[in-house]
């Protein structure tokens, strides 16, 4: 006669819920080593529209500046600060907005 | 041998990850399962489970043994899904009915019914230190360090649980 506590043991044993779904190890793994692969190349942190982005402020800016020393007329319109101004507010929203979005991706990557 | 695995896991090599994760998982879902019953919600919280401990892997310190640290996040992470959503969706009784059988023999096979009845009606908690103590072969001590219980609670919880399955036994055997 078998020992209760062994009896117990083999029943628990019998009785126990497996993991039914057999591509459960690889996806854990496959999930595993994507965000390690992520986090190993710098998040993928995207440089190219960051890039885009310092650009149009640098050219916005830079036109203020022509705007401000010299008149520039196109079709009977003349372009003043305000003109670089609104360019350089749309450029400064952009390169914002392009952060916050990259901010997003890292947070959610790494969590 | 944990700790060989453990260290090729930390270098990312995917046969130890899948030894690693092979040897684990169904004492690991059994124990999930005995908190929140239900399935899918239990693979849920050992797959968040497999990632967190796997994405950690590299900070553990072999100063306990690492199914317990494993048991532990998923005893928490259970606990965690249990409050947030307050709803039992017990496993029906008839799920065990073809589980295999120590003893072929009809009564053998009415009496080991019975104390399969006796486990699964155990309290949520009690079957939990029953299953850590018996199947996965934890010491008190570990169980103390996974549930969070302290000594005297783990040791009354299994006192109660061994007398209900152990009355169970010896009814059985007086009836054969």
């Amino acid at each position: 006669m078998k020992e209760p506590e062994q009896i117990i043991r083999d029943i628990l044993r019998e009785n126990m819920k497996r993991v039914e779904d057999e591509s459960f190890t690889e996806n854990v793994i496959r999930q595993y080593l994507s965000k390690r692969r992520i986090k190993a190349s710098g998040h993928f942190f995207n440089f190219a529209s960051l890039i885009i982005g310092v650009s149009l402020v640098l050219i916005s800016l830079g036109l203020v500046f022509i705007f401000r020393t010299e008149t520039i007329v196109i079709e009977n319109d003349i372009l003043n600060e305000r003109h670089g101004m609104i360019l350089f507010s749309i450029a400064l929203l952009f390169i914002i907005y392009k952060f916050l979005e990259e901010y997003i991706v890292i947070s959610k990557f790494s969590r | 041998m944990d700790h060989e695995l453990i260290n090729k896991a930390v270098s990312g090599d995917p046969q130890a990850l899948t030894v690693l994760i092979d040897k684990y998982k169904d004492l690991a879902f059994n124990l999930a399962v005995s908190i929140v019953r239900n399935g899918e919600d239990a693979m849920d919280i050992i797959q968040d489970s497999f990632l967190k401990v796997l994405e950690n892997i590299g900070r553990f310190r072999n100063e306990s043994k690492f199914s317990t640290w494993l048991y532990r996040i998923v005893y928490n992470r259970s606990i965690q899904y249990l409050n947030k959503k307050r709803k039992s969706d017990y496993i029906n009784i008839d799920t065990v009915k073809n589980i295999p059988y120590p003893d072929n023999s009809s009564e053998k096979r009415e009496d080991y019914s019975k104390l399969i009845e006796t486990i699964n009606e155990l309290e949520e908690r009690e079957y939990t230190v029953v299953s850590l103590f018996y199947l996965n072969e934890k010491s008190i001590k570990d169980i103390k360090t996974i549930t969070g219980l302290s000594t005297s609670n783990i040791k009354v919880i299994l006192y109660r649980a061994r007398k209900k399955l152990y009355q169970n036994l010896k009814s059985s055997y007086e009836r054969t």
